[in-house]
C-alpha cells in the first residue's frame, strides 16, 4: 500500500522516493538529455529512451544495488554517471529520440511496451523485441495505448502536430479525427456514467474532453466569390468581346495601328562631326585611329511611364558606347536624355549605317509598350578621303535623268575644297583597309563606282543615291530617278556566297569532330571512373595520358571553331553587304516600286544572323523558289510542286546559284513580285474533299495531383470510416 | 513487490521561471525550433561556471553538451525531409551509368524500358504518356518525372518544361534546393563549423554523433564528412550499430556508390529489421534499375512488417512504374485499407478509374480527397472533367472555375484551359475550344497537346499550312507524343504528300508501335509506292 515515486532530473538521476522519504538516487548511464521514462511492474524495471537513441530496460533491483555507497556519491559521481555499475537489463537500438513510452497489458492481450518515436511507432516484448511498428507520415506530439478491442490487438491514440487524432488498432488506422488544437497529451478517462472520454491538453494548458463523433464535420470548399448573374448584360459583353476577339484574329499583324499621339516619343540626334576625342573601346579594327560619333537620345513622356528602359541598336560589327538604359518613372511631360558614342568594332565593315532605339515603359494600367525610332550614321564613321585610284576589278554604272552635280555639293565631307580635280572624282578608304573611287562623268549623266571589293562597292552607291536625292529634292526636282542598265554582277556575287558556304561547312565539320572527341573524352572518363571506384585499383595503362590528350583536342577544336565562328561572321556581313547591293542593283535595273522592293529585300535579307541550325542559303533558296513557283511561275505545272517544309542546310549551292539566276531572268521577262493572295496564280494547296475529317480526336487530360507522400493537408479534416465501439 | 506509482518528466523548479534547459527542452518537444535553437544559444553563449546544470550533473560533460545537442537536433529537424522521398537523377548520373549490366534489359526487369512489360496497362491512346514512355500516374512524386535518354546529346536537347521529364545538370541540384538550410547565411556564421570539428572525437561520443551526424547530413549537407563521422562511429561501435549502417547506404546513395551502400543497408537489416532500411535498400535497386528484386524485398519486408503502408505504397508505385497498372491498382488499394486517408493511394487509384472509362468511380475519389481538405486546382482540374465525363454537366464548369480561381502559376491555369478547351470540343462548340486552346498557349506556350488540338481544329477549318505549322511545333516540344506525328501523317497524305507522311507515320510507330490507325496508314502507303 506504498507509493513508491520515481523522479527524473534535468542531469539524468533517478531519483526514488518511498511516500515521502528519499531513498536513493541513481545517474543514468551515457545521459545527455532526458528522454521518456516508464515503469514496468512485469519486469519490476524502468525503460527509458536515452540520447544514445535506444530503448533500456533497468532492473529496479539493479539500481537498488549498483553501489553499496550512497554517501559516497559526491566523490564519485565522475564514476557513477560513467554507468559502469549500473548495468542495463537490456537496449533496442531504435534509432530516433522518443516522445512518450507506455506499458500496457490489457486482458486479451499479452503485455507490451509501446514507445512514440520522433518518426515511428514501435510495440516491444517484454524483452525488448520488436512486435511491430509502423512509419508514421506526420510528426506525432502525443499518444496512448487505451484498449484491446480485438483479441490479441491493442488500440492507441497517436496525437499530432497537424491537428490529428488517429485510432490505430495495432498499425491499421481505424479512424481519424481533428482537433481544434495541437495536443501535447491524451487520455482516455471514465469520468462517472460517461465512460471513454478523450481528455487532450494543448501547450498553452486548455484540457478538452470530447467523443468521436459521428457527424463527419467535412471540409467545406470557400465560396468563389461570383457575381450575380445578369443574362443581358452578360450577353451583351460576351458579344463586344466577340467582336474584338474577331477584330483582332482578322487583322494579320497583331500591332494595333499606330496612334497620332503616341505617349512617349522618342528622337535621335546624330552629331554632324565625329567625336573630337574618339570614345572607341576595345575595337579591333587596325587602323590607326578609330573615330566614332555622338547620337543624342531623348525621350519625351506625355503619360506617366513606368519603369521606362532604352536599349540602343547598331548591327555588328559597329557598336555603342553603352547599350541599355534604365530610367526611373517618368512623369507626365517630362523629358530624358541620354548620350552615347557609336563606333566601328568589328575589322571589317558593316552592311548598313543604320541604329535603332527603343524604349520600352509600362502605362499606369500596367500595360506593356514600346516606342522606337531610327537613325542614320555618317559615312565618315568607316570611312576616310583617299587617293582616286583608276583601276579596280568591280565596277558599276548608275545612270541618272540629271546632268552630274559636283562632289563639291554632294559630298562636301570628303572633299577638300583647295584641290579642283576633286569636282569629278572622288576615293574613299574604309577603315578596315580597302579603298574604293566614285567618278562622275563630265558628259554623260553617269557616275561609276569602282573597286577591288564588290561588297565595298556598296555604301558608297547608297550614299551617293541618297544624296542625289537629297540634292535634287531641296532643288524641288521631283522628277530625278537612277537607273542601272548593265548587267548584275552575278558571278562576283556568287563567290560571295560560296565563301560564306564553305565557311560554314568549316563550322559543321568542327561540331562533327568536337562531338567526336567528346564522345571519346567521356568514354575515358567511364573507364577511369570504375578503375579508380576499385578497391584495388587496376593500373592506368595510360589512359590518364589518353585523357589529358583528348582534352587538349577537344580544347584545340574548340578554339579552332570560335576562330571559325569569327570567319563565318566577317563573311555573312560581306554577303549582306553585297546582297544590298544586288537588291539595289535589281530594283535599278527593273525600276521595281516600293513593294516590290520590300518583297525583295525580304527574300534576299530574311535574317539579321545566321546559326548553324538555320543559315542564310537554305532560307533565301526557299523564299527565291516560293517566288518562283507563285508569282513568277511561267506554267501552272511549276505550280504543283510541293513546298518543301523543313529547313535544312543543303550539300552546295548550285540550286541557289541557279535559282537566283533564273529569279533575275524572269523579272528581266517581266515578271512582277506580288505577294497577295487573290492573285490568279495562287495555288490551291487544299485538294477538294480533304479535310473534312479529324483524323484522330486526340484529346487527352492531364490529372496530375502533386505533392509527396508526406502531405496531409493541416486543416484537412477526415471522415469517418466505420463506427468505433 | 511494492506498488510503485510513477511519474516522469523533469524536475526543474527554480522559482516560476523554468530552468532554462527544461524550457529549450519542452520547446523541441512541441516543435517550436526556432525559440528552442535561441534558448539553446543563449544558455551556450554563458561562462561555463554559470550553466548551472552542467555544474551539478557531471553527465560526462553537462548542461553545455546538452544545450549544444538540442540545438543541433533543433537546427536540423527545421529542415528536415525524410531522405526515402528525395530521388533525382542528374545527367552525369544517367549518362555515366556504371551499374547497367546489360544495354538492353529482357522484358519485365527494367525500368528503363517501360513497353517491355505486358502488366495490361492501358495504351497511349487511352492515357496520355510521359515522355519516357511511362503512362501518366495519379500523383507526382520526384521519381515519376525521371526519363532515361539513349544518349547524352539527347539528355541536353530533352525539352526543359516543367511537365515533361527534365534532366537536371546534376545530383546536387535538387538537393542543394532541398536541404537549403546551409545556403541560409546566418549572420553569427555557421553553428558549427565543419572544418574545425574533430569527428573522431565525437565519433566515440555516441549520445551526441548521432544527432551531430543529422544534422551535418541534413542542415549541412555535407555528405563527406557525414561520411567520415560515420564510418568512425560505426568503427567504434564495433560494427555493431544498424543505425550508423545505414547512415553510412545514405551517405553513399548519395555519392552514386549504389554497390557499397547496397551492403551497409544488407548488412544493417541482418542486425536489426527495419522499415526504413528497407525503404532504403528498395531505393538503391531501384536506382540499380532492379525493379524485380525491389518488389522480392517490399514483399519480405510485408512478411516481417504486415500491413505496413509505406512498404505496400512502394510496390504499387513500381508496378505503376513498370506499366503494369492492374497490379498497382491492386496495391493501392491494400493501402487504403490500412490507412484510408493515403492522398497518393487515393488519387492514383481515382486517375486509373479515369482512364478506364469509369468516370463516375474516379469522382468518388476525388470527391474524398476533397473531403479530406485536399484544396487546390489540380484537384479541381481532375474533378471537372470527371464530370464531365460522368454527365454531371452542372459541375463541370463551377468546378473548373474554382480550379482557375486556385490557380498558382501559369502551369496549372494552362492545364485548365485546355482542359476546358477539351470539354468545348465535347460539348461541339468549336469556336470556344479554339479560344481555349489559346488561352492555354498564352499561359504556358510549351504546351504540345494544346497545339495539336489547335492543329486538328484549323484542319476542320480547312487552313492547311496553319494546321502544319501547329503539328510540327507540338511535334519538335513533345517527340514521344505520338498524336501530332500521326495528324501530320494524316495531313500530308490528304495533300499528296506521300514521303512526308509516310516519314511522320513512322514516328507516331516509334512512339506508340500498338496504334492500328498508324499501321493501317504505312500499309496504305506502301502500297502506294508499290504501285509507283
Amino acid at each position: 500500500g506504498r507509493d513508491l515515486i520515481c523522479i527524473q532530473s534535468m542531469d539524468g538521476m533517478l531519483m526514488l522516493f518511498e511516500q515521502e522519504s528519499y531513498a536513493f538516487g541513481r545517474f543514468l548511464p551515457g545521459f545527455l538529455l532526458p528522454g521518456p521514462l516508464t515503469y514496468s511492474s512485469r519486469t519490476d524495471s524502468f525503460i527509458t529512451v536515452s540520447s544514445c537513441r535506444q530503448v533500456e530496460s533497468y532492473k529496479y533491483q539493479v539500481l537498488a544495488f549498483a553501489t553499496d555507497a550512497d554517501e559516497r556519491q559526491e566523490t564519485e559521481q565522475q564514476k557513477l554517471s560513467s554507468g559502469k555499475r549500473v548495468a542495463v537489463d537490456w537496449v533496442l537500438n531504435i534509432g530516433e529520440q522518443a516522445l512518450d513510452i507506455r506499458v500496457v497489458s490489457f486482458n486479451q492481450a499479452v503485455s507490451s511496451v509501446f514507445v512514440l518515436g520522433e518518426r515511428n511507432f514501435f510495440c516491444l516484448k517484454d524483452n525488448g523485441q520488436i512486435r511491430f511498428m509502423k512509419k508514421l507520415d506526420y510528426s506525432p506530439s502525443c499518444f496512448i495505448p487505451y484498449c484491446s478491442v480485438k483479441e490479441g490487438t491493442i488500440n492507441t491514440l497517436v496525437g499530432n502536430h497537424s491537428k490529428m487524432l488517429n485510432v490505430y488498432q495495432d498499425i491499421t488506422l481505424k479512424w481519424a479525427t481533428q482537433l481544434p488544437h495541437i495536443p501535447v497529451s491524451v487520455k482516455v478517462a471514465n469520468l462517472q456514467d460517461l465512460k471513454g472520454v478523450i481528455v487532450t491538453l494543448t501547450d498553452d494548458g486548455h484540457l478538452q474532453c470530447s467523443y468521436l463523433g459521428t457527424d463527419p464535420s467535412l471540409f467545406q470548399a470557400p465560396r468563389v466569390d461570383s457575381r450575380e448573374i445578369n443574362y443581358e448584360e452578360f450577353e451583351a459583353e460576351m458579344k463586344e468581346l466577340q467582336k474584338i476577339i474577331k477584330e483582332a484574329t482578322k487583322t494579320q499583324d497583331i500591332l494595333p495601328k499606330s496612334e497620332k499621339h503616341r505617349d512617349i516619343i522618342v528622337t535621335a540626334e546624330v552629331s554632324p562631326d565625329l567625336d573630337a576625342e574618339s570614345q572607341a573601346i576595345d575595337s579591333e579594327v587596325k587602323a590607326e585611329a578609330v573615330p566614332s560619333v555622338t547620337v543624342k537620345i531623348t525621350i519625351q513622356s506625355r503619360v506617366t511611364a513606368q519603369k521606362p528602359s532604352l536599349a540602343v541598336c547598331v548591327q555588328a560589327p559597329l557598336a555603342v558606347t553603352c547599350d541599355q538604359f534604365v530610367f526611373d518613372d517618368l512623369e507626365p511631360d517630362s523629358s530624358e536624355t541620354v548620350v552615347l558614342s557609336v563606333f566601328l568594332k568589328g575589322n571589317c565593315s558593316p552592311s548598313e549605317l543604320e541604329g535603332n532605339c527603343m524604349v520600352s515603359y509600362n502605362i499606369s494600367t500596367g500595360i506593356p509598350k514600346v516606342a522606337q525610332c531610327n537613325f542614320r550614321l555618317p559615312l565618315r564613321l568607316v570611312c576616310s578621303p583617299a587617293q582616286p585610284s583608276k583601276a579596280a576589278n568591280h565596277k558599276i554604272t548608275i545612270d541618272t535623268n540629271k546632268p552630274p552635280i559636283s562632289f563639291l555639293t554632294i559630298f562636301p565631307d570628303f572633299v577638300d575644297p583647295s584641290e579642283d580635280d576633286q569636282a569629278n572624282v572622288l576615293g574613299f578608304q574604309f577603315l578596315t583597309g580597302s579603298k574604293t573611287t566614285l567618278l562622275a562623268s563630265k558628259t554623260s549623266q553617269r557616275y561609276r563606282i569602282q573597286s577591288d571589293q564588290l561588297e565595298d562597292l556598296w555604301l558608297i552607291t547608297k550614299e551617293l543615291t541618297l544624296r542625289l536625292e537629297e540634292h535634287f529634292k531641296r532643288q524641288n526636282c521631283k522628277d530625278f530617278a537612277c537607273t542601272f542598265s548593265g548587267s548584275i554582277p552575278l558571278q562576283e556575287y556568287f563567290e560571295l556566297i560560296d565563301r560564306h558556304f564553305e565557311l560554314r561547312l568549316n563550322a559543321e565539320k568542327f561540331q562533327e569532330l568536337l562531338s567526336e572527341r567528346a564522345v571519346q573524352f567521356r568514354a575515358i572518363e567511364r573507364r577511369l571512373l570504375t578503375r579508380f571506384k576499385d578497391k584495388t585499383p587496376a593500373p592506368l595503362q595510360h589512359l590518364d595520358t589518353l585523357l589529358e590528350g583528348t582534352f587538349r583536342e577537344v580544347i584545340a577544336l574548340a578554339d579552332a571553331a570560335e576562330e571559325n565562328q569569327a570567319n563565318v561572321f566577317q563573311a555573312f556581313t560581306k554577303l549582306k553587304s553585297a546582297t544590298h547591293l544586288m537588291i539595289m542593283l535589281i530594283s535599278l535595273w527593273q525600276k521595281l516600286s516600293t513593294d516590290q522592293v520590300a518583297v525583295l529585300e525580304a527574300t534576299f535579307l530574311p535574317l539579321a544572323e545566321d546559326t548553324p541550325e538555320l543559315g542564310w542559303e537554305e532560307t533565301v533558296d526557299a523564299a527565291i523558289s516560293y517566288l518562283l513557283r507563285t508569282c513568277l511561275s511561267k506554267s501552272s505545272k511549276e505550280q504543283a510542286l510541293t513546298l518543301s517544309s523543313q529547313l535544312c542546310m543543303p550539300k552546295d549551292t548550285s540550286r541557289l546559284k541557279k535559282n537566283i539566276t533564273l529569279f533575275c531572268d524572269r523579272l528581266a521577262k517581266g515578271g512582277r513580285l506580288s505577294l497577295s493572295t487573290d492573285s490568279a496564280t495562287q495555288q490551291a494547296t487544299v485538294m477538294p474533299g480533304g479535310c473534312t475529317t479529324i483524323p484522330e480526336s486526340d484529346l487527352e487530360e492531364r490529372t496530375v495531383i502533386p505533392g509527396s507522400t508526406a502531405t496531409v493537408p493541416s486543416h484537412g479534416q477526415i471522415a469517418k470510416q466505420k463506427s468505433k465501439p | 513487490g511494492p506498488s510503485r506509482s510513477r511519474c516522469g518528466g523533469a524536475a526543474g523548479g527554480m522559482g516560476l521561471e523554468p530552468e532554462p534547459l527544461f524550457q529549450a527542452w519542452s520547446y523541441f518537444r512541441r516543435r517550436k525550433f526556432r525559440q528552442c535553437a535561441d534558448l539553446c544559444s543563449q544558455l551556450l553563449e554563458r561562462p561555463p561556471s554559470e550553466q548551472v546544470v552542467g555544474a551539478g550533473a557531471g553527465g560526462g560533460g553537462g548542461g553545455g553538451l546538452a544545450a549544444w545537442s538540442l540545438k543541433t537536433r533543433a537546427l536540423t529537424e527545421m529542415v528536415y525531409v525524410d531522405e526515402i522521398d528525395m530521388d533525382q537523377e542528374g545527367i552525369a548520373e544517367i549518362m555515366l551509368d556504371e551499374n547497367a549490366i546489360a544495354q538492353v534489359a529482357r522484358p519485365g526487369t527494367s525500368l528503363k524500358l517501360p513497353g517491355t512489360s505486358q502488366g495490361g496497362g492501358p495504351s497511349p491512346a487511352v492515357r496520355p504518356v510521359t515522355q519516357s514512355g511511362r503512362p501518366i500516374t495519379g500523383f507526382v512524386r520526384p521519381s515519376t518525372q525521371s526519363g532515361r535518354p539513349s544518349t547524352m546529346e539527347q539528355a541536353i536537347r530533352t525539352p526543359r518544361t516543367a511537365l515533361t521529364a527534365r534532366p537536371i545538370t546534376s545530383a546536387s541540384g535538387r538537393y542543394g534546393r532541398l536541404g537549403t538550410a546551409s545556403m541560409i547565411t546566418n549572420p553569427d556564421g555557421p553553428f558549427i563549423n565543419l572544418s574545425r570539428l574533430n569527428l573522431a572525437k565525437y565519433a566515440q561520443k555516441p549520445k551526441l554523433a548521432k544527432a551531430l551526424f543529422e544534422y551535418i547530413f541534413h542542415h549541412e549537407n555535407d555528405v563527406k564528412n557525414a561520411l567520415d563521422l560515420a564510418a568512425l562511429a560505426t568503427e567504434h561501435a564495433q560494427f555493431k550499430d544498424w543505425w550508423w549502417k545505414v547512415q553510412i547506404g545514405k551517405c553513399y546513395y548519395r555519392l552514386g556508390l549504389y554497390r557499397e551502400a547496397e551492403k551497409q543497408f544488407k548488412s544493417s537489416l541482418k542486425q536489426q529489421d527495419m522499415v526504413d532500411t528497407i525503404l532504403y535498400l528498395a531505393k538503391v535497386y531501384l536506382r540499380l534499375d532492379q525493379p524485380v528484386t525491389a518488389l522480392n524485398l517490399f514483399k519480405q519486408g510485408l512478411d516481417r512488417f504486415p500491413g505496413e503502408v509505406s512498404l505496400i505504397c512502394g510496390i504499387a508505385r513500381i508496378y505503376e512504374e513498370m506499366n503494369n497498372i492492374s497490379s498497382a491498382a491492386e496495391y493501392y488499394k491494400d493501402v487504403l485499407k490500412q490507412d484510408n486517408t493515403h492522398v497518393e493511394a487515393i488519387a492514383c487509384i481515382g486517375s486509373n478509374h479515369f482512364y478506364s472509362d469509369q468516370p463516375e468511380l474516379a469522382l468518388r475519389f476525388y470527391r474524398r480527397l476533397l473531403q479530406m481538405g485536399v484544396y487546390n486546382c489540380q484537384l479541381f482540374n481532375n474533378l471537372g472533367l470527371c464530370c464531365f465525363y460522368a454527365q454531371q454537366y452542372d459541375m463541370t464548369l463551377s468546378s473548373f472555375e474554382r480550379a482557375l480561381f486556385l490557380a498558382e502559376n501559369e502551369e496549372e491555369t494552362a492545364d485548365v484551359w485546355y482542359n476546358l478547351g477539351h470539354v468545348a470540343v465535347g460539348i461541339g462548340d468549336l469556336n470556344l475550344a479554339y479560344q481555349c486552346f489559346r488561352l492555354t498557349l498564352v499561359n504556358n506556350n510549351d504546351y504540345a497537346e494544346a497545339y495539336n488540338n489547335l492543329a486538328v481544329l484549323e484542319m476542320r477549318k480547312g487552313h492547311i499550312e496553319q494546321a502544319r505549322a501547329l503539328l510540327q511545333t507540338a511535334s519538335s516540344l513533345a517527340p514521344h507524343m505520338y498524336e501530332p506525328h500521326f495528324n501530320f501523317a494524316i495531313l500530308s497524305e490528304k495533300v499528296g504528300d506521300l514521303q512526308r507522311s509516310y516519314t511522320a507515320a513512322q514516328k507516331s510507330a516509334e512512339a506508340f508501335p500498338g496504334h492500328v490507325d498508324t499501321q493501317e496508314l504505312i500499309k496504305q502507303l506502301k502500297q502506294h509506292f508499290a504501285m509507283l
